[in-house]
């Protein structure tokens, strides 16, 4: 079995990042608990990237990627740049599509994001860079014909087949389990398609909460890794085979003081993968 | 090739199957149709007579594989009620007595709620089991809600806390997908008690802030790939696939017609 290396997603403690010093203290924390990394978000807005890169190699913590917005890259791609290089990281976040790009696009509209991502690809390829795109959900809707998404034609390729096929082999991708979910997809399915071009996989578990509007309907609710009812052990083969480097362990909202809930997480993966 | 049997679950035509003629018009469909020879009676007209199912089982040659009884029969605690359904059920050689759901009573108060459902039910199962069949659960999503004062879920307590020889499962193909749950996991953990699997599709649509959301759909044209559950179903001896689809976007029967097209390829290729 390979060996993963396990990253903590800052975004789940972003309220403990907005100013350096509990930004420092928040890496320094999770350095601490024995994450290998971290997924760095939004840093450059509360700490000079530099000094940022210094504490890191100071404690000993690698950054796992970066992550941005897909706007960043319209007019900082340079600077995007940087702060890859600055943290020794190959793998700089390019963010998502809208569904302005895709769904609502026409079948253009994957195709001109892929053209504009090729572009960008290039010029980090010249800096030893590897662009990592968001992989969300909406990028598996079929179509919008009639403005019913299901009713699609039988064969219809989805959205992120367009982008893979009209993006360069060192375009990749990281997905996230949560996403994988709202697809009514499964992870094996999703890495076989994104084989070769999936260096970090998101691990985000859900519960079920009931719902006493409509009991169906279940509520799913975000939850540490190893608390819900995702079975990320089942995926581990599937994980190696697709090239998948770096565990990306976070929840979009906590319901215990969130460092406790990234201890958990890290708890719960560890004692999976070993 | 696996030995899986295509079913409909009439509870996708449950606008047509109110009346004696509108349910043998389904029957006659699902036949000649779809080439299909089993069948889950659900949500069919209250006051239909059991001969009269058993007549239009014999004249079309099908099978009721499984019901879904009425949940507020299932749950009465009325043994005439009790007495009956199993006489209905014998009267169209079904022996395995389904339910679709719990009761909002039973599932609003969560695990203290399902200890009184199987407390209810007992006197049912007991009856079942006394005349030589068993009983079905149906499973949404909600049941995997785990109690964090008991430590394990609502389903764990129906699988661990029953009679395996008495209490079986149906599973649900979309409902398991929506929760986010392996599907060979927990068709394993229920292996040799579950008769019926629903199928269905998703066909995500877009939610109102741009996420893909799971819906209802057609096997064939939605994410679900069922090459790697009909596996799961074989290991866990799952008999019949039972075609549900609770909203059609088009005429009932044609997504039936459909979805029975392609899941007869899939057991075929399987």
């Amino acid at each position: 079995m390979a060996t993963f290396k396990i990253a903590a997603q800052l975004y789940t403690l972003r309220d403990y990042c907005l100013t350096k010093d509990d930004l420092f203290e928040t890496l320094r924390r999770l350095c601490d608990m024995g994450y290998d990394g971290v997924e760095l978000e939004d840093t450059h807005k509360a700490a000079d990237p530099a000094e940022l890169a210094s504490f890191l190699k100071k404690i000993g913590f690698q950054v796992c990627c970066t992550r941005n917005k897909y706007g960043r890259t319209e007019f900082d791609l340079d600077g995007m740049l940087r702060e890859a290089e600055l943290y020794g990281t190959p793998f700089m976040g390019v963010g998502t599509t809208s569904c302005e790009q895709t769904i609502h696009a026409g079948p253009d509209g994957p195709l001109n994001y892929g053209a504009y991502m090729t572009q960008l690809t290039e010029k980090a390829r010249a800096r030893g860079i590897i662009p990592q795109y968001d992989l969300r959900s909406h990028e598996f809707l079929r179509d919008k014909e009639n403005g019913l998404a299901f009713l699609r034609s039988p064969g219809t390729p989805f959205p992120i087949e367009k982008i893979l096929a009209s993006t360069p082999q060192d375009f990749h991708f990281t997905a996230d389990s949560w996403y994988v979910r709202c697809a009514s997809l499964t992870v094996p399915e999703v890495l076989n398609l994104l084989k070769g071009r999936c260096d970090i996989f998101r691990f985000r578990d859900n519960k079920i909460t009931l719902n006493e509007l409509d009991f169906y309907r279940a509520q799913l609710d975000p939850c540490e890794c190893g608390e819900g009812v995702m079975d990320f052990e089942s995926w581990l083969p599937s994980l190696e085979t697709a090239g998948v480097k770096w565990i990306a362990l976070g929840q979009e909202f906590c319901t215990k003081d969130p460092f406790r809930c990234m201890e958990i997480s890290l708890k719960n993966v560890h004692a999976m993968l070993n | 090739m696996k030995n899986l049997i295509p079913a409909v679950q009439m509870f996708t035509l449950r606008e047509f199957t109110q009346t004696p003629e509108g349910l043998e018009t389904c029957f006659k469909r699902i036949r000649e149709e779809m080439e299909c020879g089993a069948v889950q009676i659900s949500c069919i007209g209250r006051d239909i007579p059991a001969d009269f199912i058993a007549g239009i089982c014999s004249e079309y040659d099908i099978k009721i594989c499984i019901t879904h009884a009425p949940p507020d029969e299932v749950f009465s605690g009325d043994l005439d009620v009790y007495r009956k359904l199993i006489r209905n059920h014998k009267t169209y050689h079904c022996d395995i007595l389904g339910v679709g759901n719990s009761l909002p009573r039973y599932i609003d108060d969560g695990y203290d709620g399902f200890k009184r459902m199987l407390r209810d039910i007992q006197p049912l199962l007991d009856m079942i089991r006394d005349n030589g069949m068993t009983f079905a659960y149906h499973s949404h999503t909600y049941e995997f809600y785990k109690d964090p004062y008991a430590g394990r879920s609502l389903y764990d307590m129906l699988v661990e806390d029953t009679d395996p020889e008495i209490f079986h499962f149906i599973q649900d193909s979309f409902w398991i997908r929506y929760g986010g749950l392996n599907q060979a996991k927990w068709l394993d953990k229920v292996k040799g008690r579950i008769p019926v699997l629903h199928v269905k599709d998703s066909t995500p649509r877009e939610s109102f802030t741009g996420e893909a959301e799971p819906y209802f759909g057609t096997i064939g044209e939605g994410n679900i790939c069922y090459a790697p559950i009909l596996d799961a179903c074989e290991k866990a001896g799952v008999r019949y696939l039972a075609i549900e689809q609770d909203v059609c976007q088009r005429d009932p029967f044609e997504s039936l017609k459909a979805a029975m097209v392609e899941l007869k390829k899939a057991i075929a290729e399987s």
